[in-house]
């Protein structure tokens, strides 16, 4: 080997280690679900317009607010992320869910109607590593709010581990997305539970 | 004849030299760790502000690590990271029924209230302030923190709470430094931060009461830990962070032994094993301080360990 190569080599695996420990800012449109991209390799479309299911029951989600203390996602092994959009992403998500049965809608004010309402509190988002493994974990409480203005609360933790193959930033985002999947799963058959409940049901 | 003197000759000196190489790398591997915070400096304080600083969102998990595959190469590597992973997936799974019941619990707030009790009656630390927030575990942000504190010195808590790999036990583990603003950087560190005037480690476990080895399962342990909201879990926890800060207030009063050697336990000393910062293993040292079933045990290379049942 060269001396020059020798020396590229180790300036590129210095670089390759810096960036390891490197602070990650994540903006809330790489913790979307990313869109499906297209088999003939153009730029994947953006999603088209949800359509709800006939039949299916809106749920108005009233308003998402973050409750943790700092913007802080976390540490994986030394490399700190950090987001101040955490709300906006799991609003979106939140906004997003649907099935046969129900789909929820933004609450735009008061008198939308609807037999069940939505008040998000995000308590916990962030990344934790413990040995080769990463575990991203997201935390929601939710409000349940009846048409009589009743409200009943219930929390739910979203988590998925996995291998921590190299501390980065893709790997933790894509870790954050599955344990927001499995967040919202939970609440979207805690609403659909609810809407069977005889006094909510249609 | 010559040539074989010679031999054996050389091959004496070769196994001279290398039982003093292993004799030097023996001692040389057992060293104090804790750098004690002498008089002097201590008198020179003018002002001190306390960071404290939990490194995770929620209570940890600790997992052994497999090792089984050490001696079959690459190979034996992939099995004992596939085998550790799947450890470590098993309890950030089983651990979810205490952060649930946790979930409302703030570490940071029992931490900072507990430094803010234990620090005030250290007349040398003076205008100390006391907040908690977070702070990256690398030199820049240390640096960083340390440069913009406007105190002579930065009390940096750097807090780990976590359960041991079996469940059995809530450590809580702090690693102390007392950073000065102006850099003394020691000969040939240089650009690694001031160089700290007071280091250790310190940690205190509370076990599990109910808890059987061999027996009690993790998932029984996690129930264990989490009925009533997490009643348990939120007592060693306060008590936890309770008894950190009084240890970190005693610790950092304490002389060590010239040089960096070890620390020795005096003749009347009850020797006792803890379990070892972060959860993992155990460690043996001397008892220095004991009351209420809890002992505080000094290992031999400075660290200071707490053990016993909830804090009362």
């Amino acid at each position: 080997m060269s001396a020059r190569r020798r020396v590229l080599s180790a300036a590129l695996c210095a670089a390759a280690l810096v960036a390891c420990r490197t602070p990650v800012e994540v903006v809330a449109s790489s913790l979307a679900a990313p869109p499906a991209a297209s088999d003939d390799g153009a730029e994947p479309a953006p999603p088209a317009p949800r359509k709800p299911a006939p039949g299916a029951q809106p749920v108005w989600l009233e308003s998402v607010e973050d409750r943790r203390t700092d913007p802080s996602l976390g540490d994986v092994h030394g490399r700190p992320f950090s987001s101040t959009q955490v709300s906006q992403w799991l609003e979106r998500e939140l906004e997003s869910l649907v099935s046969p049965t129900i789909y929820v809608m933004k609450a735009t004010g008061p008198g939308a109607g609807g037999k069940l309402w939505l008040r998000a509190r995000i308590l916990k988002a962030y990344v934790s590593g413990v040995g080769v493994t990463k575990t991203a974990t997201v935390v929601l409480e939710i409000d349940f709010v009846a048409p009589d203005g009743s409200a009943t609360s219930r929390v739910f933790r979203g988590q998925h581990a996995s291998m921590n193959w190299w501390n980065t930033e893709g790997e933790v985002i894509a870790a954050l997305r599955e344990a927001g999947s499995n967040c919202l799963e939970q609440i979207r058959l805690a609403i659909e539970a609810r809407l069977r409940t005889p006094d909510l049901r249609g | 004849m010559n040539v074989h003197r010679n031999f054996r000759s050389a091959t004496r000196a070769g196994a001279t030299s290398l039982a003093l190489v292993f004799l030097q790398m023996t001692t040389g591997c057992a060293h104090a760790k804790r750098v004690a915070l002498d008089e002097p400096q201590r008198n020179q304080i003018g002002s001190a502000r306390t960071v404290a600083s939990l490194s995770g969102q929620e209570l940890g998990v600790s997992v052994v690590m497999s090792t089984g595959g050490a001696g079959f190469g690459l190979i034996g590597a992939l099995v004992d990271s596939a085998v550790t992973n799947s450890r470590a997936k098993a309890a950030e799974a089983v651990a979810a029924p205490i952060r649930d019941a946790l979930v409302d619990y703030d570490a940071g707030a029992a931490l900072g209230g507990a430094l803010k009790k234990e620090l005030a009656p250290l007349a040398w630390l003076k205008k100390n302030t006391v907040d908690v927030r977070r702070v990256a575990d690398t030199k820049e942000a240390v640096a960083e923190l340390v440069k913009q504190s406007g105190t002579d010195v930065v009390v940096l808590v750097q807090t780990d709470h976590r359960l041991t790999p079996a469940f059995d036990a809530i450590v809580i583990t702090a690693k102390v430094s007392v950073l000065p603003r102006a850099p003394t950087q020691a000969a040939g560190d240089e650009g690694s931060g001031p160089a700290p005037l007071y280091l250790n480690t310190i940690s205190t476990a509370a076990t599990l009461p109910g808890f059987v080895e061999a027996r009690t399962t993790l998932e029984q342990a996690s129930q264990l830990w989490a009925d009533g909201r997490g009643r348990t879990a939120r007592r060693a926890l306060d008590g936890g962070m309770a008894e950190l800060a009084s240890m970190i207030a005693f610790d950092l009063a304490e002389h060590g032994p010239a040089g960096a050697s070890l620390y020795e336990a005096p003749p009347d000393a009850r020797q006792a094993t803890v379990i070892g910062a972060y959860g993992n293993g155990t460690a043996t040292g001397f008892v220095v301080r004991e009351a209420n079933g809890r002992a505080w045990v000094r290992l031999p290379t400075g660290e200071l360990s707490a053990i016993g049942g909830l804090v009362p």
